[in-house]
């Protein structure tokens, strides 16, 4: 396995920490090995340089975004690619947005989660029971 | 600015003016009119020099029931934290005079009956019930005073009878008549049942203080 997601411009990647937690973000510039100039097309976060160890990188990137490109130009780009709708189709998206519902439910909401996951793995549960071979 | 502490009880105190009792009495001899109005009560022949200050009266035991918690309303579930029926999900009724709050499991649906519990030992969940067909008027502090079991002559034998506690028939009754109403209330909300009975625990990665509840 090679590595196939890289720090380069139009990379986009996610806020891990600190008030932007959670965020998209476009990598615009590398200003050099531990700072990355970025910028947040929807998500409010302006333009500003921040560690690398701050954010996640996504497989996700902008085409044609060269280094040090203009805001419109990466906010158009990143409009054209239609980058939240598919962040937000991915496994990793999805995961997020779970967690996020999950910490605005109330007591009776979380009961009912607990509910609805001993039935899931209850029928999984079942499931395997006919796959398994008979033993004495 | 205000008045001193003084001068406002003063105002308080309105002097209002005796009103002074007489009555007519009747006067021997010729020279003296025959009768006289005087004075019932003269009230003291001298005053002391000096004012005799009188004790302010203690507002210390005033018994001021605490508010209800905004976030409580009646038919709320709320959680108990202390005793017992720690972790026990209750229906909450009403305030008592006291402040202590009026909840029910309800009984027929996980075995707790009517009592008080303190709103310091309770989560109040934002989930609730409808309890508005509900006839909490009959219970107040009265109700639930306990009844002081009858002290035995002989102090190393208990009697085990008279110690072990049970319901009165009133009591019984009471708690059939709450749950008749409230039970098909639940039972309209789907898991609303089992989620009554299940006991409330914090597990790992659940931290209070930043969960809603």
């Amino acid at each position: 396995m090679t590595f196939t997601r890289f720090v380069e411009a139009g990379r986009i990647a996610l806020i891990n920490y600190g008030e932007h937690l959670n965020k998209l973000v476009v990598i615009v510039d590398i200003v050099d090995q531990s700072r990355l100039l970025v910028e947040g097309v929807t998500t409010k976060v302006r333009r500003q340089v921040i560690n690398v160890k701050r954010v996640s990188l996504t497989s996700l990137k902008l085409d044609g975004i060269k280094r040090g490109a203009p805001t419109d130009e990466v906010a158009a780009a990143y409009k054209e690619a239609d980058i939240d709708a598919k962040f937000a189709a991915s496994g990793w998206g999805k995961k997020l947005d779970r967690k996020k519902k999950r910490a605005a439910l109330d007591d009776f909401g979380r009961f009912k989660v607990m509910v609805a996951r001993m039935k899931k793995s209850k029928a999984i549960n079942a499931e395997l029971q006919k796959l398994q071979p008979a033993t004495a | 600015m205000g008045k001193s502490r003084d001068a406002r009880r003063r105002a308080k105190e309105a002097p209002t003016k005796p009103v002074l009792q007489t009555i007519t009495k009747k006067i021997g001899g010729e020279k003296n009119g025959g009768e006289r109005t005087v004075i019932v009560n003269k009230g003291p022949k001298w005053y002391p020099a000096d004012d005799i200050k009188k004790p302010v009266p203690s507002r210390k035991h005033a018994h001021k029931p605490p508010k209800l918690r905004s976030s409580i309303k009646p038919g709320s579930v709320l959680i108990l934290l202390a005793g017992r029926l720690q972790g026990c999900r209750v229906i909450f009724l009403k305030q008592l005079k006291s402040g202590m709050l009026l909840v029910t499991g309800p009984y027929s649906v996980n075995r707790i009956p009517l009592r008080r519990v303190n709103q310091a030992y309770v989560i109040a969940t934002s989930t609730s019930v409808d309890v508005s067909a509900v006839d909490v008027s009959k219970f107040d502090d009265a109700y639930f005073k306990r009844v002081k079991a009858k002290k035995n002559a002989d102090v190393m034998e208990t009697d085990e009878e008279a110690a072990k506690y049970a319901p009165t028939e009133e009591r019984i009754a009471d708690q059939k008549a709450v749950d008749q109403v409230l039970v098909p209330v639940i039972e309209k909300e789907p898991l609303m049942t089992s989620y009554l009975k299940n006991r409330f625990t914090l597990r790992r990665g659940m931290n209070p203080h930043v969960m809603s509840f």
